[in-house]
């Protein structure tokens, strides 16, 4: 009954199943474990006519009645056919055998991920954990942020910096989702390491120029994880030990092909050395992640995930004041303080999946996401021993509360209609400080929540040679109260001395809403069964932003949703491309031009005062900005050598445009953003040696980041003081790197469980120093200028993997 | 605290990246001449002094090159909207512009300086009131941390003030250390406890090669100030505070990962010729003081 009124609600006008049509439904996944494949194949041989399976491993294909073969194909496993009569609609579940699991580097299959002819979405990368785990990684840990980074138009401010840059976006302008929830700090140690753990992860989605019109809320690109379900079949475990992490992942069936579970943990462990080293003696560093997953096989038509992920950054460090010995004060004993700092991401996703019909796929997810730090910070004897020991706690969080239903129809072959509701709640507190000080009062800006409710549609259809993807989303974002609004002199620039008033809005008061179309549209036409050209269109809005002054982001800074002063960001995007493979599809080349608008973005005064500032608006000034760029990439993913190379050449910049002229950056010209990289060069590779050995390379060439230097000196009050250029007028030199790795798998026997590898490498193999900045200042009064480079040294690394 | 806490994360980040590196370079920059202005006019009835200088390239020998032909006025306007030439008549020597008299100032009334070069070019500083005084309760040496001094006063409670407060160390007379510290008061708004801790020295740590200075008496100042003044001085803390991070001599300097696009120190005085924000900036402060 409820199959139908949906079915005759959304689609009386689409149900064009004729009597002499069927259709067979089901999932695909791995024999071995009973993970589902995401993206795997299945087609006619006859009809040509095929279907790809969903995020859940779910497919659905109407073929016409008669004898079909069908071919189902994933990238790493044996193909599979079977012959079938279509009397009558089917429901299959089909598993594929892994293909050739010890030779894990040559892939045989004649499908592959990397071709981008088949999508119809221009500019969407898909990764899996073997592409990343075979990238030599920094200290050996396999790290998802740093794969995307090897992927043409993303890029990054420097080594160790947190988040990347897409396409011209600024680091908050990703969309980052774990089992769908929003991840709002993706890395560990600011950014040297992403928190995402590779043993946990089953498939890695960056849609760069075509964002599907499920997607929204951040308005450059969706990078879009999902983890593993566990296995259904049998206990098993894999982990690895590093010179930073060890891991460990264990999953198996509770109860054998209907519930199993999932657990991954990575912790770091380099301050178990601490005690070792005087000066840092009693200073706790540590970070860990924790994925778990359970997946319930309910029945036929439904499925069950719940999965959680929790990870942080721990720091306790220890100050210690020694006493004087010449100080007058001769009560002095040695004084230490204490300083905790932790940040953390807490996410947890219960998602249901619905076949009302072989037709009509449902996934209702229910997703919460937390991202907070504290930082506290506790004179010797810990609490209020005199009136000056003091002790204070600062927090601050970023929530989200998640609800959306996601319906795919499956009309024909060649038809597919997605539809969908996203309604998120945001609650922001910026900061709460507490203290036991007499002259600090507790400091509560309260917290500012937003609303974001997007209702979208999207039509997948494909003709003979022509495909369309054309999606609409309309989303709906309020800021509501209770929050304190101030209003400002509209004749004088934005200040606190500018302030004429303010206004309290009481709870469920909608301080400010706005209101938003985002068409979304993708054009495909085959010139042949492999070469394609694409066309595309996207608007995004994004209604938060992430307050950040800094080069690299900071634990501290600040998520503003869009409200009473600050506007929703807007970006509309362009591209067009063009995707060939070779005959034997050993070789996938892309180009992709694009072009892109920002408006409303936010640029900070110089010298802005972001540090608990309640009136945030004031330091920042409105910006509007463009890029544009070309990205030629090719990948082989065949044979003993594979691997992809890529070059972009890109342009970003942006320009302040406050209405008061001199509050203007470089008198409001434009200017390249701190991450504007015109060329990017990356090359990967593995090859396969033989049985036991393989190895890998990454190598990486880029223009130097915009920077602003120092240009003239003065004095004051016997104090040097230097003036600057305009905002990056500069540019750093180029970069450059080679990492390597070598893996060495020892002979294993069949029958044993127990299978490990062995991979040594050094990342920064020629031990090359790119500058991450170039500064001014004053040594023993002397004005020098250095350039700082975050890794000047060839990095070794040993990482031993298990799995049993 | 948040100077704090960027230490601590740079400390960190020195376990994490024990292979980065500094080294000195040297960089070809385009130096264009900007004029600087620097005054403060204060309430204690004593002479004004502003300093005008024109910026050298940073090859340049030495660091000050002063104006001295230029054409300096102070003015006040009244509560009742009464706008007075202050003075005009300064004597110069070295760049530094000194009144002939002393200037005896009102609190409610707004001053602001004006500048003619020979050039041509014109300057104003923005209008300042004199605020009221905010009194001194109690200065006190931190019983924890022995370098810092805690200054004690009243907040005015319902108004948004902002702090300059500095500190002067003599031995025998002689000044041998002085700092300041700038605050907005988001952390004591209205509490009649309110308190800021000034380092006593401004780039010294304690485990320095060179010894911290001896002194025998101890000046506080405590200035209420103008919005515009204190974000001049938020970017002159910038400035001082990237170079105190530089001061170290070997090694990496992680906090350059945390470090905000530099700033000119661009304050409250506009160059009328061209509508652009000029370099330094006059201040008018009301000042309560404390000898120990």
């Amino acid at each position: 009954m409820r199959n139908q009124f949906l079915s005759l609600l959304f689609f009386s006008f689409t149900l064009t199943l004729y009597a002499q049509d069927y259709i067979i439904s089901g999932t695909i996944e791995d024999i071995g474990t009973g993970e589902t494949l995401l993206g795997a194949t299945i087609y006619s041989k006859e009809t040509g006519k095929g279907a790809v399976t969903n995020e859940y491993g779910f497919f659905s294909l109407l073929l016409p009645a008669g004898q079909h073969t069908i071919i189902v194909s994933y990238v790493g496993y044996q193909e599979y056919e079977q012959d079938m009569n279509m009397t009558k609609n089917q429901k299959l579940k089909i598993q594929l055998t892994v293909d050739n699991e010890l030779e894990e580097v040559v892939i045989t299959t004649t499908k592959n991920t990397k071709s981008q002819t088949k999508q119809v979405i221009m500019g969407s990368i898909n990764l899996k954990p073997k592409d990343i785990k075979q990238i030599p990684a920094l200290l050996g840990e396999p790290d998802i942020t740093r794969a995307i980074l090897t992927q043409p138009g993303v890029s990054s401010v420097g080594e160790g910096t947190s988040g990347f840059n897409v396409r011209g976006g600024n680091i908050d302008q990703n969309l980052i989702l774990l089992d769908e929830a929003p991840i709002y700090n993706s890395s560990h140690v600011w950014g040297f390491f992403s928190i995402f753990n590779a043993d946990a992860i089953k498939d890695v989605q960056l849609y760069k120029g075509g964002i599907p019109a499920r997607f929204g809320g951040r308005a450059s690109s969706v990078l879009d994880i999902r983890q593993r379900e566990g296995n259904t079949k049998q206990f098993k475990g894999e982990g690895g030990l590093g010179l930073l992490f060890s891991r460990l992942t264990l999953e198996g069936p509770i109860k054998k092909d209907k519930l199993s579970f999932l657990v991954s943990g990575r912790r770091s462990y380099f301050d178990l050395f601490f005690p070792l080293i005087k000066s840092i003696k009693g200073n706790k560093v540590y970070f860990y992640d924790l994925n778990a997953k359970l997946s319930w096989n309910i029945n036929e038509n439904n499925k069950l995930f719940a999965s959680g992920y929790f990870g942080a950054d721990v720091m306790k460090l220890k100050f210690t004041d020694e006493p004087d010995e010449d100080s007058e004060n001769v009560n002095q004993t040695s004084t230490s303080e204490t300083v905790n700092f932790q940040w953390k991401n807490a996410t947890a996703t219960l998602r249901w999946n619905h076949i009302f019909s072989e037709q009509l796929f449902m996934n209702l997810s229910g997703i919460y996401s937390q991202y907070n730090y504290a930082l506290s910070s506790e004179n010797s004897g810990g609490g209020p021993t005199g009136n000056t020991a003091s002790s204070f706690t600062w927090k601050s969080a970023v929530e989200n509360w998640i609800l959306k239903p996601d319906f795919t129809f499956y009309q024909n072959a060649d038809t597919k209609i997605r539809f969908g509701i996203n309604n998120t709640l945001y609650r922001f507190t910026p900061a709460k400080v507490t203290g036991n000080d007499l002259g600090v009062n507790t400091i509560n800006f309260g917290t500012e929540k937003g609303l974001e409710i997007a209702p979208y549609m999207s039509y997948e259809r494909k003709w003979n040679k022509f495909s369309i993807n054309a999606g609409l989303r309309y989303s709906w974002f309020g800021n509501i109260g209770p929050y304190k609004v101030s209003f400002y002199n509209e004749n004088l620039p934005q200040t606190v001395s500018s302030i004429t008033g303010s206004k309290e809005y009481k709870k469920g008061d909608v301080i400010k809403s706005y209101g938003n179309f985002e068409p979304r549209l993708a054009l495909k036409y085959d010139l042949s069964n492999r070469k394609a050209i694409k066309l595309g269109y996207n608007r995004m809005f994004q209604y938060i932003h992430l307050i950040s002054n800094t080069n690299a982001a900071l634990p501290f800074d600040i998520w503003k949703p869009a409200g009473y002063h600050i506007k929703p960001l807007e970006v509309n995007q362009i591209s067009a491309g063009y995707a060939y493979d070779t005959e034997n599809k050993k070789y996938n080349f892309s180009i992709d031009g694009y072009y892109k608008t920002f408006k409303n973005q936010l640029e900070y005064k110089n010298g802005a005062d972001l540090f608990l500032n309640e009136n945030l608006e004031t330091q920042l000034l409105p910006s509007k900005g463009y890029s544009y760029g070309i990205e030629l990439g090719a990948f082989k993913t065949k044979g003993r050598l594979t691997g992809n190379v890529n070059y972009t050449y890109s342009v970003t910049k942006r320009k302040t445009t406050s209405r008061f002229a001199s509050e203007n950056l470089n008198n409001g010209n434009d200017y390249p953003s701190n991450f504007d990289r015109p060329h990017i060069f990356n090359l990967t590779t593995n090859y396969k040696l033989n049985k036991k050995w393989s190895t890998g390379a990454f190598f990486t060439y880029q223009t130097g980041r915009p920077t602003t230097y120092a240009t003239g000196k003065f004095e004051l009050d016997g104090n040097q003081y230097f003036t600057y250029s305009d905002r990056n007028a500069y540019r750093l030199k180029d970069t450059h790197r080679l990492d390597i790795s070598f893996t060495y798998t020892p002979e294993q026997k069949a029958d044993k469980k127990w299978k490990s590898n062995w991979v040594f490498g050094v990342y920064n193999v020629y031990s090359r120093k790119n500058a991450f900045s170039v500064y001014s200042s004053l040594r023993n009064n002397q004005l020098k200028t250095f350039q700082y480079s975050i890794i000047g040294a060839p990095i070794p690394f040993v990482t031993y993997n298990f799995k049993f | 605290m948040v100077l704090k806490s960027k230490k601590t994360l740079s400390t960190l980040l020195i376990l994490i990246t024990l292979c980065s590196c500094t080294k000195e370079i040297s960089v070809d920059v385009a130096h264009e001449p900007q004029t600087v202005i620097f005054g403060e006019l204060n309430n204690l009835n004593q002479q004004v002094s502003i300093n005008i200088q024109q910026t050298l390239p940073l090859n340049a020998s030495g660091s000050f090159q002063a104006i001295n032909n230029a054409m300096v006025s102070l003015y006040e306007k009244t509560s009742n909207g009464t706008t007075n030439l202050v003075t005009d008549d300064f004597s110069v020597n070295q760049g530094v512009y000194i009144s002939n008299q002393a200037i005896s100032t009102v609190v409610g009334n707004k001053y602001w300086i004006e500048i003619v070069l020979t050039n041509g070019a014109r300057f104003k500083s923005e209008e300042e009131t004199m605020l009221p005084v905010v009194p001194i309760s109690e200065i006190e040496i931190d019983s924890e941390f022995d370098d810092i001094i805690n200054v004690s006063f009243n907040d005015p409670e319902g108004a948004i003030n902002f702090y300059k407060a500095s500190v002067s160390l003599y031995n025998q007379g002689t000044l041998v250390s002085t700092n300041f510290i700038e605050s907005n008061d988001v952390v004591f708004d209205g509490n009649s406890e309110a308190s800021l801790g000034i380092d006593l020295f401004q780039f010294q740590e304690e485990d320095d090669e060179t010894p911290l200075p001896d002194y025998d008496a101890i000046e506080v100042l405590l200035g209420n100030i103008n919005f515009s003044s204190y974000q001049f001085l938020l970017n002159q803390r910038s400035q001082i505070e990237a170079n105190e991070d530089a001061g170290d001599s070997s090694g990496g300097d992680p906090s350059q990962l945390f470090s905000t696009p530099p700033v000119s120190l661009l304050g409250n005085i506009t160059n009328t010729t061209t509508n652009k924000t000029a370099l330094g900036n006059f201040t008018v402060i009301s000042l309560s003081i404390v000898n120990q």
